[in-house]
């Protein structure tokens, strides 16, 4: 099967998928945002709480100007991870809109984008942690969120891709009308899978390059970033 | 233009769902990477207020109003100068680029000196041409570059090549009498 694009995950954000990526790709992670996090949910809560999630995660990458994901070490944080390798981490403070109310997290560390030294491309992964503590106790709304947060915590994450061409902002966006197009390559739940996704998803790109190129060209007249900054 | 023109009308946020605003409030502040103990700072106001306005547990349209006309200028003019820098990088980078290919032209033009050959002659360019090259004022074009770019890689083969295409052109123009007689 050739690896495609998926149309938009989440309408009307810039966020899509590839499809087909080869079944052996990931352990743990799911290479389709519909199926995640894989196996181990059936809660209609987690369900309902992934998707407001999503929603806000997508729309907040496309508030996010192609200028600033061009040059994306700019201001933000850099740290030394323990494998050597310099990643960037860009600080957000997010909402999610849920059962009618607010949740707004702080500070996150929302995106991080990362390298490796054997690899010459680099990946960016959106983060999203939600525990019991982070959520309002004030609010009546979100106590059975709360109660579902003390059992298990939620630890989101997206490994994804972008597009070298602005493209415009089709979110209600007032302010930044021109974003970049975010190809997802999976999405995990960190609380739940321990396996070595990060290097599996270098290992995808390194081994499948082409083939993403591709994807990304025909399905979407787009050319995907796959080349690793020179500030990494 | 990445920047919607018309925040610059004084009524445009005047027309905006209350909501909407609120939320270009976190992206004003997420683009300038201020945080939302900053964001409470610059209006005014302390951390918990913001949470109540952001969380719309309390609504405040006039200063949410007058917050965004103070900062999407700033931002605006952030986003302008992150976009300079992005292009003085590339330019720079170019620059550093063109400076690298240049000296590798000398080193090649240094090696074919030590084996007596005249790389302009062999190439069939002038010497300024050529002189052009080697200090970065201008570069080889369609196959004399792809020439120059096995030269830069592998002297050896380029020099063959390049002898090669000139043996090969020399008999073209001048072949030999039996195959005239022929």
């Amino acid at each position: 099967m050739t690896i495609n694009v998926s149309p938009a995950l989440l309408e009307p954000y810039n966020s899509y998928e590839f499809r087909n990526l080869p079944k052996e790709s990931f352990r743990g992670a799911s290479t389709e945002f519909s199926r995640f996090p894989t196996g181990l949910d059936s809660e209609e809560e987690l369900e309902e709480l992934k998707l407001a999630i999503h929603e806000s995660v997508f729309k907040e990458l496309d508030r996010i100007d192609h200028a600033i994901f061009s040059d994306f070490d700019n201001k933000n944080i850099q740290k030394r991870e323990y494998h050597g390798e310099i990643t960037f981490i860009k600080k957000s403070d997010l909402t999610i809109n849920y059962r009618g109310k607010i949740i707004f997290l702080k500070k996150i560390r929302f995106i991080k984008h990362m390298s490796r030294s054997n690899h010459d491309t680099s990946i960016f992964e959106f983060r999203i942690d939600l525990r019991e503590d982070l959520i309002n106790k004030s609010i009546p709304e979100f106590s059975e969120l709360r109660n579902f947060l003390r059992k298990r915590s939620v630890a989101f994450r997206g490994l994804f891709l972008i597009g070298n061409n602005p493209v415009p902002n089709r979110g209600a966006n007032r302010f930044i009308t021109e974003t970049v197009n975010k190809y997802f390559l999976c999405f995990f739940d960190k609380g739940i899978t321990s396996e070595n996704r990060y290097s599996e998803a270098f290992e995808m790109i390194r081994v499948h390059k082409f083939e993403l190129l591709l994807a990304v060209h025909v399905s979407k007249g787009d050319e995907l970033n796959v080349d690793k900054p020179e500030y990494f | 233009m990445s920047i919607n023109p018309n925040i610059f009308n004084p009524n445009f946020w005047d027309t905006i769902p209350y909501e909407d605003k609120t939320e270009e409030l976190l992206t004003i502040s997420n683009s300038m990477n201020w945080g939302s103990e900053q964001l409470a700072k610059k209006m005014g106001i302390s951390d918990d207020e913001l949470e109540e306005i952001i969380t719309l547990e309390k609504k405040d349209e006039v200063l949410v109003t007058e917050s965004l006309k103070r900062f999407t200028p700033i931002l605006a003019q952030q986003l302008e100068e992150h976009k300079l820098n992005i292009a003085r990088k590339k330019r720079e980078k170019t620059k550093e680029e063109n400076r690298k290919y240049a000296y590798q032209i000398r080193v090649v033009k240094q090696k074919a000196k030590q084996k007596h050959l005249n790389l302009p002659d062999l190439l069939n360019v002038n010497e300024r041409t050529f002189q052009n090259w080697s200090q970065g004022r201008s570069k080889p074009h369609g196959l004399e570059a792809k020439i120059m770019d096995i030269l830069i890689r592998d002297f050896d083969t380029g020099v063959k090549l390049v002898i090669e295409i000139e043996e090969t052109a020399n008999q073209i123009q001048d072949p030999p009498h039996d195959k005239i007689n022929a």
